[in-house]
This record gives structure tokens, sequence and C-alpha cells, in this order.
């Protein structure tokens, strides 16, 4: 059998260690006015809400901006989370309409990936290559994504959310997430050396 | 969900579209069962799998940190007043009630720092008559009346840092004359005038988790 990997890779993860009902109990706050609550909760969210905007967006210079608007609807907005999903769904979802929001401010495309070609040059498969050049040709593979495809990759492998969750995130249905995930997955593919174990 | 029947050619597709979410383990049960059972009899599947588990460690390297309390600072100057002001009495017992009362060890441990500071209290108050009853009560005419300062047991929240506890105390316009005690509570003094000012003060701040005053006549 094999095992489920997830588990035994948390901890290079960015999976979140809080319960679905301490997030809810903390929006209950939030939504009362709460100062300290909130804190505590834009604390709690802050690193995995910046690596997913600034992965997404590939705008490090926004990404603090892009996770303040998000997190001031969270906090006018409490009283509006309905529970009809897990907090940090909704709070993922916010995030997501604000990067993308961002984008649309610089004129990027959301579907369209960029220069691919140009990092498949570079990733030749080189068996000499080191472990953190090799890192730098996945990333920049990553980055070569359209934001749309950037966002199911982060949200599946870091974030381990799950498909129907990254649905509700994206406001997309399941199939869409599944054949972005399915599309990001070829391109990688076809840039990086078959056997990345050998190098990293 | 019942057992699934398909055949090996749609049960690739069907496998290698779940594989990224079964390297993550957020499949349920069901479907991971599915991929599992595929796996053990599929060695192009398991080749796949081997693969998306080294896209998703090159993927989840670490980014550089950022500064949390700049951003947050940032945010709470946007924020509208009533969020970002300190809480009612009212609002702070419920969310005390909320915090603590699911707590029971936190309770206990508020209640022994409670019965440790009345307990120093109790001691200090009595030394201090005691020292009354036994000092010469002789005084010379020249001698001007010294004014004996007001004290205050304080505890401050354990991650307070220095730089926060100098500006809490300069705010205050008190200082520590003894402490920490085995309760880590600091015994300040202030001059007795500025005594309710003060614990008005203190009170207000976000650091400091209880003031009591000593003076005799206290019901600070």
């Amino acid at each position: 059998m094999f095992a489920r990997p997830g588990a035994a890779a948390t901890a290079q993860s960015g999976a979140y260690i809080a319960t679905g009902a301490d997030d809810a109990a903390l929006i209950a706050r939030v939504a009362r006015g709460d100062a300290r609550a909130f804190e505590t909760l834009y604390r709690a969210y802050f690193p995995r809400l910046a690596r997913f905007i600034e992965r997404t967006t590939r705008r490090p210079e926004l990404v603090e901006e892009i996770l303040n608007d998000t997190m001031f609807v969270v906090s006018t907005g409490a009283h509006k989370y309905d529970g009809s999903s897990k907090v940090s769904t909704w709070i993922f979802a916010i995030a997501w309409r604000k990067s993308l929001k961002a984008l649309r401010d610089v004129d990027v495309p959301l579907e369209a990936d960029e220069g691919i070609e140009a990092v498949a040059d570079e990733a030749e498969p080189k068996h000499e290559v080191m472990r953190a050049q090799l890192r730098r040709v996945l990333s920049e593979a990553v980055d070569a994504l359209s934001p749309n495809h950037r966002a199911v990759i982060e949200l599946t492998y870091f974030h381990e959310i799950a498909y129907h969750e990254i649905a509700q995130i994206m406001g997309c249905p399941v199939d869409t997430v599944k054949t972005r995930m399915f599309h990001a997955r070829r391109r990688l593919k076809a840039l990086l050396p078959e056997r990345l174990e050998d190098i990293l | 969900m019942s057992p699934r029947v398909v055949n090996l050619d749609s049960a690739h597709g069907e496998v290698r579209e779940l594989l990224p979410w079964f390297v993550a383990g957020t499949l349920d049960e069901a479907e991971s069962r599915f991929v599992d059972t595929h796996l053990q009899a599929c060695a192009a599947c398991r080749g796949e799998l081997e693969w998306e588990r080294q896209l998703r460690a090159a993927n989840n390297v670490a980014l550089p940190g950022r500064d949390v309390d700049r951003a947050f600072a940032a945010l709470r100057a946007r924020l509208p007043a009533g969020r970002r002001e300190t809480m009612s009495w009212r609002e702070r017992l419920r969310a005390w009630r909320e915090n603590v009362l699911p707590r029971p060890w936190l309770g206990w441990a508020l209640a022994a720092q409670t019965t440790a500071i009345g307990i120093l209290a109790v001691a200090l108050v009595s030394a201090r008559v005691q020292t009354a009853d036994e000092a010469p009560t002789y005084r010379a005419l020249s001698r001007p009346v010294a004014v004996e300062p007001a004290r205050l047991v304080v505890a401050f929240a354990p991650q307070t840092e220095v730089a926060e506890l100098r500006r809490v105390l300069l705010a205050s316009g008190a200082r520590i004359v003894d402490g920490p005690t085995a309760a880590d509570a600091y015994i300040l003094a202030v001059a007795p005038e500025r005594l309710d000012a003060a614990v008005q003060q203190l009170r207000a701040e976000k650091s400091v988790l209880l003031v009591q005053s000593l003076e005799a006549k206290a019901a600070h």
C-alpha cells in the first residue's frame, strides 16, 4: 500500500495547524469588533496568505498591499461569513479575488502562459546541475504558467487544500480545477528532467 | 461510497488526475483507496506518483520571511476607529469568558497568580504597618515632610519586550521598586497624587494583565 504522502510531508508544507472551530470562534469575535481576535487571526494567516499571493501574482512588491486589502475585508466583513465553507476557504477566496484585481490593474493576463519556451531552454537535463539551480528552474517554470495555474499548484501542493475547496476559493467548477492542474503538470513535465530525484 | 468498477484504461486517466491531491493527502477515503489500489497494480502510474512527489517537493521551497509587525501596523492604521481601539470592559469580559473558561488550566494559572499577588500585597501592607508601629515618632522640626510614594502591583504579559515595558512605565509615571516576584509581578511606585491616573493608564495598556493598588484605602 502506498502511504498518503501528505501526512509525512506536513513539515515542509503550509498546512495550517489551527482547527476550523478555532477559526470560526475568532471570526465570530472579529464580527463583534474584537480587535485582539482580529490581530490573532491576522498573524495566523499572514505567512500563508503572503506566500499564496506572492506565488500566484509573482509581484513581491504588491504582496503586503494585497494581503492587507484581504484582511481589511475580513475585518469589516466578518459578519458576512455564514459558515457554509471553512474560514480558511473564505479568506483565501477573498485573497484570490484581491490578487486577480491587482493583476488586472497592472494588465497581467490571467489565462495565458508566459515565456515558457525560454525557461525550457534553460531546463535541459544536466546531471551536474546543482539542486539550487534546478529549484530555480522549476520556480521559473511555475512562474511561466498563468496565475490560474499557479494558484491551483500552490493551493494543492503547499497549502494542502482539497480540489473541491480550491474550486470554492477560485469560484470555478471542480472539473476546471482538475483541468488546470492537469495542464500545469503537463507543461512542467515538458520542461523538467524526468528524474528530478537524481539531482534534488 | 460504493467500490468503483472501472476498466484499467479509464482508471489511468482518473488516477493521474487525482495524483496531486493523493500526494498532498487531501483526497477523501474512498478516492484515496481507489488510487492506492490502482497504484499497486500499475507500474506506469507509480512512475507518475514519483514524479508528482518530486514536483511537490521542489514547489514547496521556503520563501523569504516578511515583517508581520510592520504589515499589521499598516493595516491597523486603515481600520475604522472602532476596530482598532481597545475593547470596552464588557467586551473584555466576554473575551475573557471565551478565552479562559474553555481552558481550565489557564483559569487555574490566573487564579494562582492572583492569589500570589494578593498574598504579596497583604505581606507588604502588614510589613509597612509593622514598620510604622516600630518606627520612632520623633521628627525634627527642620526636617521636610517626606512624601511616601504610592505602590502598585502590576503583572505584565509574558511576551512583553523591554522597550514596551519602558514605554508603559514612562507613560504612567511609575517606576519599578521591587520584583519580579514569584508570580512574575512587579511593585511600582508612583507619586500619590498620580495614583488614580497611573492605575487607569496601566489598565488601558495591552501588555498589562493586572493592576492592583497597595495603598490601604485602595479600591482600585
